[in-house]
């Protein structure tokens, strides 16, 4: 059988009096696109950061391609890192250099000093997110969908086997948010790249994700695709599907209820 | 009403050692990285820029009106006494000794130690840190150690003008205002200014460098909870190099008069 990408193993994380870990299992096979789901403070961003060995945990471990990595020494983590990408929630560039500068970044710290490849590189990956005459601007100067794609680009252009992406579509206008979507995907399965996404953005998820993790109180509270999430009748995965909070909406304001329903059911089934 | 003091009295002895330690635990990190790290060439001139060329008109106008106002201060008294002329040599030895570094590490505390923790910060709440670390670049090779070099080059270079400019500026006053004779105030001053106050000053102005830098780069990293802690980082990184500076202020010029007594080396 074949070694998972990732192997998660009874993962535990505590801040202060907070347990947001409680013991979290799972496996991440090569090019599978996954994505973690469930309530704000499930723990999601934080396993990504254990994945990526930016967080170790209190118990458990996260070992890549068989060898944990859970508190492994510093010049293990580096190897493991160079094999994965990080799209952090609001991007992270860095506000003092123009975006290629943020892309080349990197690069340079990885030490490659050919200008010649760094200017390739740098092109591919903004070729890839479709931002190939923005390269001279600051961040500063981009919309969010822009920083985003930039951050995306600064995540893929060291070619890594793996990509994390935290919450890429939060805070997007529709548009923008289906061609973030559509680029996650594409990037996955045209170079094969083990994807895990972080996202409460439902329609992104059930359009590109080959699986579905959804987490509550620190725990997987279910794991399946997403059909087989659109067809569970388990109210909590409902409600969390179609964001609905349990209040009576009908009974405030009925015809705007009957028109979220409407397109609720429209942009998920659509898909 | 007493646990209540004694449990907050606790609290503040328990954050300032484990502050202290932090600080500690950086500036061993910083010392490592020097045998690990990368050697940036443009994020220390990117650094000494900020630091040192653009702090240089808040620290010559506070040099030249320090040096002005004690210089006038010191002759409404000497004139009394007919001592006019040894208003250069108090204040050539004052400002090097005590004014020129204190003033020059107050300037820098306030306008480069608080800029440095409010970007570290910031960096630090939008997880510009995070994605550092995630690239393998290591936050204190990258953030720290450069600020901490360009405040050991920069502010010992800050502090010589602004003593300088205070010596000037108190020359003028002296000759303009009240009329004392200038080659015996310069007399005075080359008599009583020695090699030993530059030393001490040197010396001051490099312990106070690293002492803001390494506050504010702490403090920076320590950052949490979006706007709010920028902003009480920043305030903090200000005030503990302040604090610090001062109390560090004493203990040098006890330890330092000893090793360079006033008028050593003449």
């Amino acid at each position: 059988m074949e070694t998972p990408f990732f192997h998660i193993e009874n993962l535990h994380q505590r801040f202060g009096d907070q347990h947001v870990l409680k013991g979290v299992s799972f496996d991440v096979h090569r090019g599978e696109l996954l994505a973690l789901i469930g309530g704000s403070g499930a723990g999601k961003s934080v396993i990504l950061k254990h994945l990526d060995g930016l967080m170790e945990p209190i118990e458990g471990f996260v070992a890549v391609n068989g060898k944990i990595i859970s508190h492994a020494p510093e010049k293990e983590k580096v190897a493991l890192r160079k094999k994965i990408g990080f799209m952090f929630q609001h991007g992270a560039l860095f506000d003092s250099m123009t975006v290629e500068e943020n892309i080349e970044f990197p690069l340079r710290e990885a030490g490659i000093k050919d200008e010649k490849l760094i200017d390739e590189r740098v092109k591919q990956a903004l070729n890839a997110v479709g931002l190939n005459e923005q390269g001279h601007k600051m961040p500063s100067e981009l919309s969010g969908g822009m920083i985003k794609r930039v951050a995306v680009a600064r995540a893929i252009v060291m070619m890594p086997e793996c990509l994390l992406y935290d919450e890429p579509t939060a805070g997007l206008d529709p548009i923008v948010t289906d061609s973030i979507s559509y680029l996650i995907r594409q990037i996955c399965k045209t170079q094969n790249i083990t994807t895990i996404i972080v996202s409460h953005d439902m329609p992104s998820v059930i359009r590109i994700a080959d699986r579905i993790i959804y987490l509550k109180n620190g725990k997987i509270y279910w794991s399946g695709t997403p059909q087989e999430l659109q067809e569970n009748p388990d109210p909590i995965l409902q409600n969390f599907l179609y964001g609905r909070s349990g209040e009576n909406w009908r009974a405030l304001n009925p015809q705007a209820h009957q028109l979220s329903e409407t397109i609720l059911g429209t942009s998920i089934t659509n898909h | 009403m007493r646990l209540v003091l004694a449990d907050k009295l606790g609290q503040i002895i328990l954050s300032f050692l484990e502050r202290l330690g932090g600080m500690m635990i950086l500036l061993y990190s910083v010392i490592l990285c020097h045998f690990s790290g990368k050697f940036r060439f443009r994020v220390l001139i990117e650094q000494i820029a900020r630091i040192g060329v653009e702090s240089q008109p808040v620290i010559l106008i506070t040099g030249a009106f320090t040096g002005a106002v004690l210089e006038a201060q010191m002759l409404f008294q000497l004139q009394t006494m007919h001592m006019e002329s040894m208003g250069g040599a108090v204040v050539g030895v004052a400002m090097f000794r005590e004014l020129g570094p204190v003033i020059t590490g107050l300037m820098l505390a306030g306008r480069v130690g608080s800029a440095m923790a409010a970007e570290i910060g910031t960096m630090k709440v939008t997880e510009q840190v995070d994605a550092l670390k995630s690239m393998n670049v290591n936050p204190v090779d990258y953030l720290v150690k450069p600020r901490i070099h360009a405040m050991l080059i920069s502010s010992p270079i800050l502090m010589m003008e602004a003593a300088l400019i205070g010596i000037l500026s108190a020359y003028f006053v002296s000759i303009t205002s009240f009329e004392v004779d200038q080659a015996y105030w310069v007399h005075f001053m080359e008599k009583f200014v020695a090699l030993g106050d530059v030393y001490v000053s040197i010396i001051k102005s490099i312990a106070f460098g690293l002492i803001i830098a390494l506050i504010s780069c702490s403090e920076g990293l320590r950052t949490k909870d979006g706007a709010v802690g920028v902003g009480q980082s920043t305030m903090r990184a200000m005030v503990y190099s302040s604090v610090a500076l001062l109390i560090a202020n004493f203990m040098l010029t006890m330890i330092l008069n000893n090793l360079f007594p006033v008028g050593f080396m003449k």
